[in-house]
């Protein structure tokens, strides 16, 4: 009895809401800025008006790119609604249309899948129902809604455990032989940056490589706990900064190193929030004393424990596959794994008509872009997409039941290229599922010693 | 405060760390991985593409005068002087025509890259035959498999090698002689036009010497792989019936049909290719190449090997192919002996694309990485 009420006590008591409206101001500028950067590149063309066809997410088979003045239309409504959250104005409706329009967009094609954009996905579902507008926002100024000091401790918490979670399976992924006996894939990566000012020339050596995978599974797997400690906080906060600056230098990684460092700010204390609002805002903060409950307080703790477990539980699905999880890719998506591997692969596609027997070689560029390509060569869930598409296409051109067989050859952290399944297989047969695939070839294992060139420095 | 010593002999231990590799950085010339990148590219600009660019240039200008004496009098003579040219430059064409960047395309225009301009094949004889008798030289239309040195090579070469019918068609008619003339000014003057732009970018080709999506290093790449394909798709996929919709070999399809040098000329392009993955200047002196970078990392000495016992596999195939035999006739003789040359080519594929790619740590697009 007394346990259920302490757990009660520490997920409801009253904390102040104001690292809450940081957190939704930091996120809405920064989703702002994001896609303003997305439309500036001309990705929307790029990504999603340009390609002749669209690779889909398992289960959103049905998801279709609109056309293009309604895909601008979506990306315009998506400023409207990121700068409508981080100012707080008609704040539920700009979140639950956030979460839509990105989503969305997300779900076109999955060759464009980011870990980051399936966690602001992620952020801005569950900001749908957070109470981050009760204060420091215009609703609260223009009393659209009733203004709040405090609201339920799990409010601003499930947002630190988001981005906990980010954090530590970041670094949980990275202990494995490969990332720490071999140094891979930052062995590879790094002298590529031999060139940056400072750290460059130290990148030429293997040391560097295997002191950077160590450090950054260390830092992935034990920043957030020195974040939510008081006392660690502000160094912990340094090393953030120095990290995400890294990384954002050395990778192409776009937005990702800005927003998590703005976004970790939100483990700062109540106290270190209000004063921010203070000093540069003063006049956002509504006087109040108020604490307001959640809502439906049964459904939410259950709906969201659930959310949680599922969080939680859903990144080790890879452990009831077999085989290598790199190279199968059997449970790799959605679980936190970033720039863990160095993985390509050239995919080479032919179709024969059943009948005549006449056989045809495929220039994917015919069909795919670039990025496209790259991404499908490698993953054996896309290469079945590609071949299934291929059938149906010249299917309609008049083949008689296509075919459809590919030579693929991957390599992955540096291994030569082998092939990844049999070139004789019939692809328009095979059909993805959660089921491991066992059509695939076993990875080659890595032919080197553990602690390659370690000592190479003199 | 009591944190602040131990923050302090942190920093001073990777300080000392960096110095100390620095320092031995500076001292060794062969350490571990210090791969010359603007070496190469120097190389590559100075030793590979600008003499590329300014022998193409040279000869497109001959092919011009020579177009000009032939069409001014068309006789056996100035029609063989031209051919000869026409092989020449076009032979010269082989050696620049996978040097697409897209910084040479002239803004704000409609233009495509040089190959599209002036290397489209197969051509549409019929539809140069409707502009030769309307008198339209104006290459005011999309339709660039009308002009181009692949024009030239219809309108100036017959399969059954009758020169005295090629010369008549240009003495009875003079619109073929103004069509011809307005080819070879095109050529030249894209030529010019990409030459001129190569020239203003080189500097900041060579300076642009990471290995980020639109560093020199990876669109450099990217055309060397592009340049290797067309040989492969084009060049012996599409004639060999290798492409939808055909459902037999194609060998009018090849490039050269007319003067039937295709075989020649997929030799000197893979010969150019080769060169680039080696280094190897036009004054044939061997510098920094795709090779001698991956040399330069680990695995890469496997991949080096690798790509060249199957480029010299590729060789085989292609010496095996009669030289004295047109490349559109061994299609229907020797179809299984060019096949083989293309399934070959195929198998390399992989070496030169993502294998290269990966080893280097190059990145091919933009937007492809992910992060924490």
């Amino acid at each position: 009895m007394q346990l259920k009420k302490s757990l009660w006590h520490a997920i409801s008591r009253p904390v102040s809401v104001a690292p809450l409206a940081t957190f939704r101001f930091i996120f809405g500028v920064a989703m702002f800025i994001s896609t303003l950067r997305f439309l500036w590149m001309g990705w929307v063309y790029d990504h999603y008006i340009a390609p002749k066809l669209h690779f889909h997410y398992f289960g959103f088979e049905w998801i279709e790119p609109a056309p293009a003045w309604a895909l601008y239309a979506i990306h315009g409504l998506m400023l409207l609604a990121a700068l409508g959250m981080a100012l707080g104005y008609r704040y539920r409706l700009s979140a639950v249309l956030f979460f839509l329009c990105f989503t969305y967009t997300e779900l076109i094609d999955i060759t464009y899948y980011l870990n980051h954009y399936y966690f602001v996905s992620l952020v801005s579902f569950v900001m749908i129902f957070l109470p981050a507008h009760y204060n420091y926002s215009l609703d609260a100024r223009l009393g659209k809604v009733q203004a709040v000091r405090y609201v339920e401790r799990w409010q601003v918490g499930i947002v630190r455990f988001l981005l906990a979670m980010v954090y530590f399976y970041a670094g949980v992924a990275k202990i494995n032989d490969e990332w720490l006996l071999h140094a891979l894939p930052l062995r590879i990566w790094l002298p590529a940056h031999n060139d940056m000012p400072l750290l460059g020339p130290a990148f030429n050596y293997p040391l560097t490589a295997y002191v950077f995978s160590w450090a950054g599974m260390l830092y992935d797997t034990l920043i957030p706990f020195f974040l939510l400690n008081r006392r660690t906080r502000p160094f912990a906060y340094i090393v953030v900064l120095f990290f995400h600056g890294v990384t954002g230098y050395l990778f192409q990684i776009g937005m990702f190193p800005l927003i998590m460092s703005a976004s970790v700010l939100v483990f700062f204390s109540s106290e270190w929030h209000e004063r921010l609002w203070q000093r540069y805002l003063p006049g956002w903060q509504v006087a109040t004393q108020a604490f307001r409950p959640a809502s439906f307080p049964r459904l939410q703790y259950a709906f969201w424990a659930l959310f949680v477990c599922f969080q939680v539980l859903f990144p080790w699905r890879y452990l009831l596959y077999p085989g290598n999880l790199f190279w199968n890719e059997d449970g790799f998506r959605f679980s936190w794994r970033v720039m863990l591997i160095e993985k390509a692969g050239t995919a080479t596609f032919f179709v024969r008509d059943r009948q005549s027997g006449h056989e045809w070689v495929i220039d994917n560029r015919e069909f795919l872009n670039t990025h496209q390509e790259k991404q499908m060569a490698m993953q054996p869930d896309l290469i079945l997409q590609f071949a299934h598409y291929l059938h149906d296409y010249y299917e309609k051109q008049g083949v008689a039941d296509p075919i459809v067989r590919a030579e693929v050859y991957v390599t992955l952290n540096g291994r030569p290229s082998s092939l990844y399944f049999s070139p004789d297989l019939d692809l328009s047969r095979l059909e993805d599922s959660w089921a491991p695939r066992r059509w695939l070839y076993p990875a080659p294992p890595l032919q080197e010693p553990p602690f390659q060139g370690i000592l190479n420095i003199f | 405060m009591k944190k602040f010593p131990q923050q302090i002999s942190l920093a001073i231990i990777v300080l000392a760390y960096l110095l100390g590799l620095t320092a031995c950085n500076s001292k060794k010339e062969n350490s571990p991985q210090n791969f010359d990148r603007r070496g190469l590219l120097e190389n590559v600009a100075n030793n590979l593409i600008s003499p590329a660019f300014d022998s193409l240039h040279s000869e497109a200008k001959a092919l011009q005068a020579a177009t000009q004496n032939f069409v001014n009098a068309p006789s056996l003579g100035t029609l063989e002087a031209l051919q000869t040219q026409w092989i020449q430059t076009y032979t010269t064409w082989q050696s620049a025509n996978m040097y697409n960047f897209e910084f040479l395309i002239e803004p704000n225009t409609l233009d495509k890259s040089l190959f599209e301009e002036i290397g489209a094949f197969p051509v549409d004889s019929a539809l140069i035959e409707q502009y030769i008798s309307q008198g339209d030289y104006s290459f005011a239309n999309f339709n660039r498999d009308t002009r181009g040195f692949l024009a030239m090579d219809y309108l100036l070469f017959r399969t059954d090698g009758n020169q005295q019918a090629i010369v008549d068609a240009f003495t009875n008619d003079n619109k073929r002689g103004l069509y011809l003339k307005a080819v070879a000014d095109h050529l030249l003057a894209k030529i010019e036009q990409s030459r001129n732009r190569w020239l203003e970018a080189k500097a900041s080709f060579i300076a642009n010497d990471g290995t980020d999506a639109g560093s020199s290093l990876t669109l450099l790449f990217n055309q060397f792989n592009l340049g290797y394909e067309r040989i492969k798709n084009f060049k012996l996929g599409i004639p060999l019936g290798k492409r939808a919709p055909l459902t037999s070999p194609a060998p009018m399809y090849v490039e050269a049909y007319y003067s039937g040098i295709s075989l020649d000329m997929i030799r000197a392009n893979m010969k150019a290719i080769e060169n680039i993955w080696r280094g190897v200047g036009a004054d044939g002196q061997d510098g920094l190449g795709f090779q001698d970078y991956l040399l330069a990392v680990p695995g890469g000495k496997e991949l080096s090997d690798n790509t060249e016992a199957q480029l010299s596999i590729i060789y085989q195939k292609l010496d095996a192919l009669d030289k004295q035999t047109r490349l559109s006739t061994l299609i229907n003789t020797q179809y299984q002996a060019v096949e083989a040359l293309h399934n070959e080519m195929l198998k390399h594929t992989r070496y030169f694309k993502s294998d290269m790619s990966s080893l280097l740590g190059l990145y091919i697009t933009y937007d492809s990485g992910d992060g924490d």
